[in-house]
């Protein structure tokens, strides 16, 4: 019995130690039918809360910085092309724009629920 | 007690510990905030305002699944990720402007393995548990090369998908979310998509976090928590975290700021000083 107490003291000791100090779970990660219903209730729920609520998608970028690594010529050039675009692009303090919209994934989770080698 | 009901007890213990639905960004099956989902979603404009108003293309923001005194000394956030200015297409068809989230999450069932996923500001914030978010800001150059690297998926060269909670950053073993964000950083300083490179000049120019862990809790700590792996470390255990990248970044000029965001809604008088660690979300 004291046995027991004790590995259940110690056990208890040990849960409640923070070791974890970075945790790349997902929230959102879950059963595609169950996420989906969620992310509809979320959706209604800020809805109904007056909130604008959006699916979205990123706009893709073209040109890959894969190219300059890989020394791919084709991939070169339009790594370039895209390099030249952000070269213009004034990265400092000025503020920028962002919508005023929530965006939901409409498709939450946006990311494979199963390992890579499950069903 | 016969000696199989004590084994049995005491197997339930850690396996319930193991699995016990305490506030933290892991593998459980719903969004674990404990805020109200229309307050998780004013707390994310709310950041994605602040970062436009710095002019942010690019941040590092890092948010905490466990509440503070659950963590360790030291340690204010579990999960960090690149919030990327991006244009981003409306379901009407529509073109603007807002914050995309690019993340790395260990898998739900094999938590031992991660992917990177790219999901929205109220993704992040569903995972945050106290209202606060840390930010370091890179330096216009460093955003201009994170920038390329993350909207080219460049960052994909880095991701090492063995998962381990407290990944040594000297080690390439294993990574976890705030060492893959500290492996695109450094890829964006050294401008090389080598790991092993990447891992040696970390070694000598990163000073990682340490965490006290007696030998009990090294010994014992995968048992508990299968996603803490202690081979890549040797005597003390050291770890990436946000204060660890806020020191290398403002250390070698790449960041322009450091600071911490509080949610809003905390301030408002029907907001609980702490909610229900256990209260239903959405």
């Amino acid at each position: 019995m004291r046995t027991l107490t004790l590995l259940t003291a110690l056990t208890l000791t040990l849960t409640q130690t923070p070791l974890a100090a970075a945790d790349s779970g997902n929230p959102a990660a879950r059963a595609s039918g169950e996420s989906a219903g969620a992310s509809v209730e979320a959706t209604a729920t800020l809805a109904s809360a007056g909130i604008t609520v959006t699916g979205a998608s990123v706009v893709a970028v073209t040109g890959s910085t894969a190219g300059v690594l890989t020394g791919n010529q084709e991939l070169v050039e339009t790594s370039l092309d895209f390099a030249a675009h952000m070269a213009s692009a004034p990265f400092g303090p000025e503020p920028l724009e962002v919508t005023d919209a929530v965006i939901v994934a409409d498709e939450a989770p946006a990311v494979p629920y199963t390992t890579p080698d499950g069903p | 007690m016969p000696r199989q009901s004590a084994i049995a007890l005491t197997a339930l213990v850690l396996t319930g510990f193991a699995t016990a639905p305490v506030a933290e960004a892991g593998s459980g099956a719903l969004p674990i905030s404990p805020f109200a989902i229309e307050d998780s979603a004013d707390f994310s404009k709310q950041i994605e305002r602040e970062l436009a108003a710095r002019g942010a293309r690019v941040a590092l923001v890092f948010r905490s699944g466990r509440y503070r005194e659950d963590l360790p000394e030291g340690v204010r956030y579990t999960h960090g990720a690149f919030w990327v200015w991006s244009e981003i297409e409306l379901e009407d068809g529509s073109r603007t402007h807002g914050y995309a989230v690019h993340n790395l999450y260990h898998y739900a069932e094999d938590t031992r393995t991660s992917y990177l996923a790219q999901d929205w500001p109220l993704n992040f914030t569903r995972g945050d548990v106290i209202g606060e978010v840390g930010v370091i800001l890179p330096s216009p150059e460093m955003q201009r090369r994170l920038w390329m690297m993350l909207a080219t998926d460049a960052d994909d060269a880095l991701h090492q998908p063995d998962y381990s909670l407290i990944s040594n950053p000297h080690d390439a073993r294993y990574q976890n979310c705030n060492e893959y964000l500290l492996d695109v950083i450094a890829a964006a300083t050294w401008e090389t998509t080598d790991r092993d490179q990447i891992k040696a000049n970390l070694e000598t120019w990163f000073e990682p976090a340490p965490i006290r862990a007696g030998l009990f809790e090294r010994l014992f700590g995968p048992s508990v928590d299968e996603r803490i792996r202690m081979e890549d470390h040797r005597d003390a255990i050291r770890t990436t975290t946000f204060q660890s990248l806020a020191n290398f970044m403002t250390q070698h000029h790449l960041s322009a700021d450091t600071y911490e965001i509080r949610a809003a809604f905390l301030d408002r008088p029907d907001t609980p000083d702490r909610p229900d660690r256990h209260s239903p979300t959405g």
